[in-house]
């Protein structure tokens, strides 16, 4: 309660109105008391004040010095209410314009002064403050505050604001500048922040029966910006446009953002007012920098999941609607735009698309692309048809040319059960040129074709597993692998695990091509348990033998001395050096030798033990020869080295 | 030096233990890479263990708990590492229960995980408990 003692004993005269109105303004049980009508103390109380909307109680005003003659003023006087002030204050008002000019010192740093004519055609007043608290300046609208109360926004403000047109029968308008400085905000958790953030506000609005009408704009300058995972920094980045704010929400209209070094998006939006939340919205962007939006956007949302990110470029359209529940639709154009991974290891180029996404109804993207590539392997122009349901996505058979062949996706489709993910594959590969294939991967010229079927592959649980059996015709024989599974192949660790099995290769078409020196004959070999991790092997049993059957078998001297150096330098062949310069060509009965792989280490073996060593080539015919190899543990990694080495050699015969 | 100290010490965390239903300390060529993994990332989430940003989760995951403890400007990349971190030690108890032949005990393998990450932590460090975040 504030006290109601008399102004003083000398107070000549007391006034008492039941209401007093002026524009904008009302007051209602009014009593006031001063001293004289031309200076000395005076005192005025309202038990209701009305002021733009907002109701005060138990105003008082006290004035050091009032007059009401010849202009009404009021120095040294204080203005409080029930919860507010007091607050220092001086005003004047003064002739037929009834010029106000006042000050009013809400707080030491906060001053406000207000000045205009409050009568006349066209009455106006104008505010300006300094450096006024953002936390003060938001408790004014309780929908704003209500919606930022946990975000704990500070920081300091400069309002100029002119208000125009008030009174009865008038339509008011009002224009509203504000500088933000040092503004931030932060959630509990850290994980929406702001800081040091530099905006400039404008507002003008004008007052159509309830409602106001008019513009906004929020020009970012400086500072930076966290939402979620996104990290933006200030400047160049600003908001416009057309609002209603209406008793029930505020509605934009042709509004416009424009994202510094992205593009402009077109906005409208319905917000409701209490409690605060949006009704609806709809953006739309046309034109896009996709690098510049997947680099800002796209890659810290990826990155914060611990999703795999993309290089992306080219031009987008995009078509977003949203409800109080989130995203409705949203709907990306793309046009001649490319994905690829980040080392470059794939790519699609030339990609035109359109992709559709609907909450609640399936959709059909589709895109166009150009051209692609897998590591060194070219891939033609291809059309993709997808279907897209909350609980399964499925791609319609396609073609996809590689080299002088195809790739034929029969089937690809993921379907949601028990709310786990899973997937199923069928594709075959028309038979590929090997020599264009060979080519393409840089890898020695080879003969032939490849081709593969693959009936089905399924994805259960991060673990792609390939039904039956896939069988590559390669060498004049085969290679088939069984119980092929790949594991996470996109996680940390991808493993892939198979047994394999290789028929009747021919030795002379392999040698030929790898340049290890040649030998006729053929060759089978069995690995089980081949463990690759991130795609390298790191276990395996293999066993490779020449196959059963009547052939030439013959080793050229080059393919002996590759062996033998295959062995390092605890290897040795059981072969008359003089001898060995006599001839090109040497008989051989059978081949053996076998690898355990097991933490770096190749455990070897041979056809039979002989001596300290194990014979890995038993001589026949004439000239007979033998090769003995006696390094038992071969480091996995200085053998691959090896072997790069001897089919990358020249050939050399002494 | 201190970064060492407790690069030592998750190294600790791998020594040999039985558990009760398989054997946790299994290793494998997959197990190991993600094991170096993760202590390759040790150094740079150490010092958000240490300011109380990143704690360790009853779960067996580790959370970013309190953003607010490291500038703005690295936020996004914590959480990047954050979720690294769970990726990679989702991927172990995964591995570690295929490695036993039981990939249905990848659930159990956690939450074991989860108590001896927890009672490993440096004191200092903010640990989960019913929900509950406390300094240990």
């Amino acid at each position: 309660m504030l006290a109601a003692m008399p102004l003083a004993a000398d107070a000549a005269f007391e006034l008492r109105f039941d209401r007093l109105s002026a524009s904008a303004i009302t007051l209602e049980d009014v009593h006031v008391e001063a001293t004289a009508l031309d200076g000395g103390r005076a005192r005025v109380r309202a038990a209701r004040a009305l002021i733009a909307g907002r109701m005060l109680q138990q105003v008082q005003l006290d004035c050091a010095d009032f007059s009401t003659l010849p202009e009404q003023r009021c120095r040294g006087g204080v203005l409080r209410a029930r919860g507010y002030g007091p607050w220092p204050l001086d005003f004047s008002v003064r002739g037929a314009q009834r010029v106000l000019d006042a000050n009013v010192r809400f707080s030491p740093d906060l001053r406000v002064t207000v000045g205009g004519a409050l009568a006349g055609a066209h009455p106006h007043l104008a505010l300006q403050a300094k450096a006024v608290d953002i936390a003060r300046l938001l408790a004014l609208e309780p929908a704003l505050q209500s919606l930022l109360k946990d975000y704990a926004p500070a920081g300091r403000a400069d309002v100029e604001a002119v208000l125009k047109d008030f009174g009865a029968a008038r339509s008011p308008h009002i224009e509203a500048r504000l500088l933000l400085t040092d503004a931030r905000f932060a959630s509990a958790d850290g994980l929406r922040a702001a800081e040091g953030m530099s905006l400039a506000l404008a507002l003008d609005a004008t007052r159509q029966g309830e409602d106001w009408l008019g513009r906004a704009s929020v020009d970012w300058r400086a500072g930076e910006l966290l939402w979620d995972s996104i990290y933006l920094k200030g400047g160049g980045t600003t908001l416009a446009s057309d609002f209603v704010l209406t008793a029930g929400g505020l509605e934009l209209r042709a509004g416009t953002l424009d994202l510094a070094g992205v593009g402009r998006l077109n906005l409208e939006a319905l917000f409701a007012r209490s409690p605060a939340t949006l009704t609806r919205a709809r953006v739309e962007g046309r034109s896009f920098d996709l690098d510049a939006l997947n680099t800002r956007f796209v890659e810290p949302l990826f990155a914060a999941r611990g999703w795999p990110t993309f290089a992306v470029s080219g031009r987008a359209d995009l078509v977003a609607e949203f409800d109080p529940q989130g995203a409705t639709a949203v709907t990306l154009r793309l046009a001649d735009a490319a994905v690829a991974d980040k080392s470059g290891r794939w790519s699609l180029d030339g990609v035109t698309a359109v992709l559709p996404w609907q909450r609640d109804v399936p959709t059909e993207p589709h895109a166009a692309v150009t051209s692609a590539h897998f590591d060194r392997l070219p891939f033609g122009a291809f059309d993709l048809k997808a279907s897209v349901a909350a609980d399964r996505v499925s791609l319609q058979p396609v073609r996809i040319p590689v080299i002088d062949a195809g790739l034929r996706l029969n089937l690809l489709e993921f379907r949601k059960d028990d709310g786990r993910w899973r997937g199923d594959l069928s594709f075959d590969l028309e038979p590929v040129s090997m020599p264009a294939l060979s080519e393409a991967l840089g890898l020695p010229r080879m003969a032939g074709s490849l081709g593969a079927s693959v009936p089905h592959v399924s994805w259960r649980d991060g673990v792609l597993s390939l039904d039956g059996q896939l069988l590559i015709r390669v060498f004049d024989g085969y290679v088939a692998a069984t119980g092929l599974r790949v594991i996470e192949p996109l996680g940390t660790t991808p493993r892939v695990l198979a047994d394999l099995q290789m028929r009747y290769i021919d030795l002379e078409a392999l040698t030929d091509t790898v340049k290890f020196g040649r030998v006729t004959g053929r060759l089978d070999g069995d690995v089980k348990g081949l463990e690759l991790l991130r795609w390298r092997p790191v276990a395996f049993d293999a066993h490779i033998r020449s196959s059963a059957g009547d052939y030439p078998r013959v080793i050229s001297q080059r393919a002996v001395q590759n062996i033998t150096a295959l062995g390092g330098p605890g290897a040795a062949a059981a072969i008359q050096r003089s001898f060995l310069g006599f001839f090109e060509r040497f008989g051989y009965r059978r081949i053996g030798l076998s690898c355990v792989l097991r933490d770096g280490v190749c455990d070897m073996d041979g056809i039979a033990p002989r001596g300290d060593g194990f014979m890995l080539i038993e001589g026949g015919g004439i000239p007979a020869l033998s090769v003995v190899g006696y390094n038992r543990r071969v480091n996995w990694p200085e053998l691959i080295e090896r072997l790069r080495r001897v089919t990358d050699a020249k050939p050399v015969v002494k | 030096m201190n970064t060492l100290k407790r690069m030592v010490l998750l190294g600790a965390m791998w020594a040999t233990t039985a558990w009760a239903q398989g054997n946790i300390e299994i290793n494998t060529p997959a197990i190991s890479q993600i094991k170096s993994s993760m202590q390759a990332r040790h150094t740079q989430l150490a010092p958000h263990y240490a300011s109380g940003a990143v704690g360790l989760g009853a779960d067996g995951n580790v959370v970013l708990r309190d953003a607010n403890a490291v500038p703005l400007a690295q936020r996004q990349a914590v959480q990047g590492l954050v979720a690294q971190e769970n990726t990679d030690r989702a991927a172990l108890y995964r591995e570690i229960a295929r490695a036993n032949g039981h990939p249905e005990w990848e659930a159990d393998i956690r939450s074991t995980f989860a108590q001896r990450w927890i009672e490993r932590a440096q004191s200092g460090w903010y640990i989960q408990s019913g929900g509950q975040w406390s300094r240990k």
